[in-house]
């Protein structure tokens, strides 16, 4: 063939094709995918029923529902190789993390179809339905609404709550209200009118629960998902297939004033599926209703997305893949935690200023890149939130908090280095015992030391939370870093370098002195 | 006439109204009349007739194993429902001896004589000459005696298990010492005609053989009376799927076991001996009822090889006794990539106006294809030797993903699958054996392809089985499609039926038992609104049966809306049609002809804008609840224009369209006037014709094109 014409045509482009599988607690779904440039093209949606629903007390997944889900998931593997696919991310919910045996479905998983299935957490969960959801309004044009949207995905094993503030996810928490779970619990009386009511007040335990500290008063839009949410809306709303649907809370109300009197039979005629299948529809439409009610919203806003949207969105170019969001989006979680937790957002906002400031100066000394700064920034703003519990010991219980908060965005590697960057921001350096140290991979302790060597030193420059020290320039001389400061009176801070900077010093080779401004 | 409500019902209800509906077995009876209907029909070629005679037989005996041992075993019973049975049992055997005497009437009387002259002669005993008894006692001593085996009967010994639909006989024998006891023999399943030296084209029937030699069997005994004789069995296969740990192995047990289900029927030869007669109905546990004399050969079947002795005859190869041969027309000419061909276009095929063989290369050219990953099928009824089965097998060979479902319940067709399956695993393809309470009868077929731009699926949807044999004796449609709608629906079909998927939300697929039914009520309530708005309406269905009270019920009462209605049903059919108050805007028409009509069309008018489907399900209660099948709706206007021909050249036939009658008979059209002969066949054949298709030769014959001036060599 001639140059001339293989230059006039042009190449067809193959696309990449993959799979994201969500093991859930009443399914085990997938999506393949052709990603192509102009866009991700599914290749086929595959649903199987599974029950986990035992594992969800806490109890063990009998062999049974082991072999149903390997059963399932070889099936999708298989559905896999007809379309070449190697490029895979599985992940598990609360119905195998909450099992005492997940690790044991896990491995058997593995060695049966050599899938990994990832169990995550209620953060991450938040992050990919985050993630579904931005890039389903991204599509529509519409993009985030401004202010507070509240994200409530009700799945069979739990609910997991998200907070959007400004097309961003500040804030997220799972709690274990998910209608397999509140079935299992009430099924005994399904065929008495005892079995709508107690979970509709059941239902309003848990949302007021939830919501504690959300701010329910500023919520402009309720996202909210999960199948048997999508199923209500098929229900109420037939026909309805805009890729953003609004379902109603008088209409739900109906519903569940209509379905609470019938006997579990009338109810799954009247639901067009089985018993089961309408019985868990009631924890569903009693949670939004509630949710409505405590927000004062007259709707919830039913995107068409899935768990598997978000899982999918993380491998389209350019994603930054799992457990990821990007800076700007951590620092506004940060920021919504030194909210939540009464801390001084000024005094927080100049620590992470100073960190980040010797963190770009120092650069060739410590050679860590964008992502650790991110967390550096993210440890810098949060450091101080153990105050809420107590000033003293105020760093350990900063510890704490952030080990049992939800940060989406963050792998769990990384939500323990911030938490370690900010319990080391004061009082003793990392000792041998220290066992939440010591548990860190051997990269993780290097970054921790050198980023908590870095907030000691800003600690120690603004010790009268007086944010006075707003800007520091950092010279490297052989064997000393200078940091020079924009105030000549430091006595104070050069009083409370002197003890801070020791692990500075030990961790990087080098004497720390901070210089006043010039003049002094 | 008949009784306004039986007990008896046809599917899903506890009570059959006579009034609204048919006994799906009384219309099933007529269907098979109308079939012998082309066996006397004089303009028939003599080949084909003999061919109507051996169908009627042979859908005989599968009528006579299923739905008569089922009344049957229902009328045993106490209660409405077995008195039911019972009265609708005694209808249907009446039936059945007036048909089979009818049959045995148009043998004896025109066929047989037809043959006679043109000289092909099954010649008496009586008639055998010298040569004849020196030609059949060779072939007696070295080839008949061998594989016989007589058994004797005495109080002693239990009665021997005889084999279903096979040709005995029954012999009372004397012995010496004057004893007189009975004994069996059961010939073997070989050719019946054995061929006389004396002419070309004579023949001996082989039961005649065998009796002619009894005495041979019997040394110290006397021959006092014999009775030919045949036994229809019950042929329910009857497994219990939840409790079957291995189907593949239950079933050929099962299939084993039908050689022995309850006998249901009992055919002699008219003039064989009445005691012995007699004690045969004894021994099978029989009533006089079921009994069936024949007046010539039993079992017909025998002349679906008729045409092959009559070409070895004297007069050599008959094509005048037949009906013209088909074209075999390749469609769509250009097949050398047929990626690109169903890239470029929708395509479908009208068997076997045009050929199969297309089908079966895409199988082939996919099994041979490095860009193709994977191939899925569903196998149903595949013919011996099946192409189809071995370009998967050396697809999988090959290492691509081979999926094929084999539905082993395929009635009587489950020893062949059964072979299929293995050979198929042993190549290393995924095999399953169907769904554990729904048999699969759709027919699909999916080719996951990398093609230069993509992952592309490739999808063959059918109303008939992927076997090239009957492709060429069924009408049957063939749909392909690159369609990326239809590929999602067919690739997530594919996925609920190998076990791991929930049942999917489909866009151009119904499926039952899922959609088919609530579609298919849908469309019909559709058009009763539409007619009742003063919109367009109307449907028009080409099928096999129509056997479902519902789709009854919403038919009727579409027509009492408005809706013109036109189905074209070429076997049972409850449905009563044109009566007053009920049906009068429903029309039915039964096309038999020289092809089996076997494609499932169904078009609804939609206000303007039809809707048109093919599918693999017939308007059957099984076909919409118990069997998973496939529609598929066809939205290529070249593709519906053609679906709209097949249509109007039925529902315009003039040669073999029956029409309904309000009294549940049928009335055979008769060609019209200045001898404008309105025979679908023909239009059909030219239909298929004007689509642009290559024939075996031009395919290969090159053809030559003088270089002009001007011209440019393109590369």
């Amino acid at each position: 063939m001639r140059a001339s014409t293989k230059r006039m045509r042009k190449a067809p482009v193959a696309g990449r094709p993959v799979a994201v599988i969500d093991c859930g607690t009443s399914a085990v779904r997938a999506l393949l995918v052709e990603i192509k440039p102009d866009g991700p093209r599914t290749l086929e949606d595959i649903v199987c029923p599974v029950d986990l629903g035992v594992g969800l007390t806490g109890g063990k997944l009998s062999h049974e529902v082991m072999a149903e889900v390997i059963e399932a998931i070889a099936g999708i593997r298989k559905a896999m190789q007809a379309y070449g696919i190697e490029q895979i991310r599985a992940v598990a919910t609360s119905g195998v993390r909450e099992s005492a045996n997940g690790d044991v479905l896990i491995e058997r998983v593995r060695a049966a179809t050599g899938v990994e299935l990832e169990p995550i957490d209620g953060a991450e969960e938040a992050r990919l339905y985050y993630a579904g959801l931005d890039a389903l309004l991204r599509r529509c044009g519409d993009g985030h609404r401004k202010g507070h949207s509240l994200l409530i995905e009700v799945g069979g094993g739990g609910t997991v709550l998200g907070l959007v503030r400004d097309g961003k996810l500040v804030r997220s928490s799972d709690e274990h209200y998910g209608t397999v779970r509140v079935f299992e619990r009430f099924s005994a009386m399904r065929d008495s009118g005892d079995y709508a009511v107690s979970i509709d007040r059941d239902a309003q335990g848990a949302a007021r629960m939830m919501l504690v500290r959300y701010p329910v008063d500023r919520i402009g839009a309720v996202y909210a998902n999960g199948g048997d949410v999508r199923r209500l809306l098929a229900l109420i709303r037939p026909g309805a297939s805009d890729p953003v649907e609004a379902l109603p809370a008088t209409g739900l109300r109906r519903w569940y004033d209509v379905v609470k009197g019938l006997s579990h039979r009338a109810r799954a005629e009247k639901c067009g599926c089985d018993t089961r299948g309408a019985d868990l529809l009631l924890p569903a439409a009693a949670i939004l209703l509630h949710v409505c009610q405590i927000t004062g919203r007259d709707e919830v806003l039913v995107p068409r997305t899935t768990l598997r949207d978000g899982l999918l969105a993380d491998l389209l170019p350019g994603a930054q893949g799992p457990h990821h969001l990007d800076r700007d989006h951590l620092i506004v979680e940060a920021h919504a935690l030194v909210e939540r937790f009464g801390g001084d957002l000024a005094y927080a906002e100049n620590t992470a200023s100073l960190g980040v400031q010797i963190f770009d100066q120092t650069r060739t000394l410590h050679g860590l890149g964008k992502r650790e700064r991110a967390l550096l920034e993210f440890a810098a703003l949060v450091h101080d939130i153990g105050a809420y519990i107590n000033v003293r010991e105020r760093h350990k219980h900063t510890l704490y908090i952030l080990d049992h908060t939800d940060i989406a965005g963050l792998t769990a590697e990384e939500k323990r280095i911030v938490g370690q960057i900010a319990r080391y921001h004061r009082r003793s350096a990392p000792q041998p015992h220290h066992d939440a140290f010591q548990a860190l991979d051997r990269r993780s302790k290097v970054v921790v030391a050198q980023l908590a060597s870095i907030l000691r030193i800003v600690y120690a420059l603004d010790v009268e939370r007086s944010q006075r020290i707003k800007r520091v320039r950092c010279d490297l001389v052989p064997g000393r870093l200078l940091i020079r400061v924009d105030r000549r009176q430091i006595a104070l801070e050069r009083n409370a370098i002197e003890e801070k900077k020791r692990m500075f010093e030990e961790t990087f080779g080098l004497r720390v002195d901070v210089i006043p401004r010039e003049g002094e | 006439m008949p009784k306004a409500t039986s007990v008896f019902r046809n599917e899903g209800r506890a009570v059959l109204d006579t009034s609204r509906y048919q006994h799906r077995e009384l219309s099933w009876l007529a269907f098979n009349r109308r079939v012998l209907e082309e066996a006397l029909d004089d303009q028939v070629p003599l080949v084909e007739r003999a061919k109507f005679l051996a169908i009627v037989s042979s859908n005989l005996d599968e009528f006579v194993m299923v739905r008569v041992a089922e009344l049957g075993g229902l009328s045993k019973g106490k209660g409405p429902e077995a008195d039911d049975a019972r009265d609708l049992l005694a209808r249907i055997r009446t039936g059945m001896r007036g048909m089979v005497a009818d049959q045995y009437a148009c043998w004896r009387d025109e066929v047989a004589p037809h043959f006679a002259e043109e000289g092909v002669v099954i010649v008496p005993p009586q008639s055998w000459n010298e040569v004849d008894s020196e030609t059949l006692r060779v072939f007696w001593r070295d080839q008949l005696e061998p594989v016989v085996t007589p058994l004797a009967v005495d109080p002693t010994r239990p009665f021997p298990i005889i084999p279903n639909r096979s040709i005995t006989v029954a012999v009372q024998l004397a012995s010496d010492d004057g004893e007189i006891r009975n004994a069996i023999v059961t010939l073997p399943r070989e050719s019946r005609l054995v061929a006389l030296v004396r002419t070309p084209g004579t023949f001996a029937l082989l039961e005649d053989v065998l009796m002619h030699h009894l005495d041979a069997l019997f040394p110290g005994h006397r021959i006092a009376s014999r009775c030919l004789f045949r036994v229809t069995r019950d042929g329910a296969i009857d497994i219990d799927e939840e409790q079957s740990a291995d189907l593949l192995s239950d079933l050929e047990q099962e299939v084993f076991d039908r050689e022995r289900g309850d006998p249901v029927r009992l055919e002699v030869v008219e003039g064989g001996d009445p005691i012995l007669r007699a004690w045969l109905v004894q021994r099978l546990e029989l009533d006089d009822e079921s009994v069936t004399t024949v007046g010539g050969p039993l079992d017909l079947t025998f002349l679906f090889g008729i045409g092959e002795r009559l070409d070895q005859g004297p007069r050599g190869p008959r094509a005048d006794l037949r009906d013209a041969p088909l074209p075999v027309l390749q469609h769509p000419a250009d097949w050398d990539d047929p990626w690109a061909t169903i890239i470029a276009g929708d395509i479908l095929l009208h068997h076997p106006y045009q050929s199969f063989q297309r089908v079966v290369e895409l199988v082939e050219r996919a099994a041979g294809d490095s860009r193709v990953l994977a191939i899925k099928q569903t196998l149903y009824r595949v013919s011996g030797n099946s192409p189809i089965v071995r370009a998967l097998a050396r697809a999988a060979r090959s290492g691509k993903q081979v999926t094929v479902l084999i539905e082993l319940k395929a009635r009587f067709d489950e020893a062949a699958n059964i072979r299929w399956a293995r050979e198929l695993e042993d190549a290393g393809a995924h095999v399953i054996y169907g769904l554990v309470g729904y048999k699969v009868h759709g027919k699909l077929l999916l080719i996951v392809r990398r093609d230069e731009d993509g992952l592309r699926r490739y999808c063959h949807l059918g109303t008939g089985n992927y076997n090239d044999k009957t492709a060429r004796l069924y009408t049957d449609l063939s749909y392909m499609t690159a369609n990326e709608a239809v590929g999602r629906d067919v690739a997530a079909l594919f996925n609920m039926l190998t076990g791991y998927s929930r049942p999917p939300e489909l866009e151009r697929l119904w499926v039952s038992p899922l959609t088919m039914r609530t579609n298919m009520v849908a469309a019909i309530r559709r058009e009763a609104a539409n007619a009742k708005a003063g919109k367009k309406a109307s449907v028009i269905a080409k099928f096999n049966a129509l056997v479902d009270e519902t789709i009854c019920d919403e038919l009727y009462a579409a027509s009492k809306a408005g809706v013109e209605i036109d189905l074209i049903v070429r076997g049972m059919c409850i449905l009563r049609a044109g009566v007053k108050g009920l049906s009068e805007r429903i029309r039915v028409h039964s096309l038999i002809g020289r092809l089996l009509e076997h494609s499932r069309i169904y078009r609804f008018e939609n206000d303007g804008d039809p809707q048109y489907l093919i599918a693999s399900a017939d308007w059957m209660t099984r076909n919409l609840d118990r069997r998973v099948e496939s529609a598929v709706l066809i939205d290529d206007p070249r593709l519906t224009a053609r679906l709209q021909t097949i249509l109007d050249s039925c529902l315009e036939d003039d040669c073999g369209v029956r029409d309904l009658q309000p009294d549940g008979t049928y009335v055979r059209r008769r060609p019209g006037k200045a001898g404008v002969s309105r025979n679908a066949f023909l239009r059909l054949v030219d239909e298929a014709a004007a689509q642009g298709s290559a024939s075996l030769q031009d395919a290969t014959a090159p053809t030559f094109r003088p270089r002009r001036k001007g011209d440019r060599t393109r590369r």
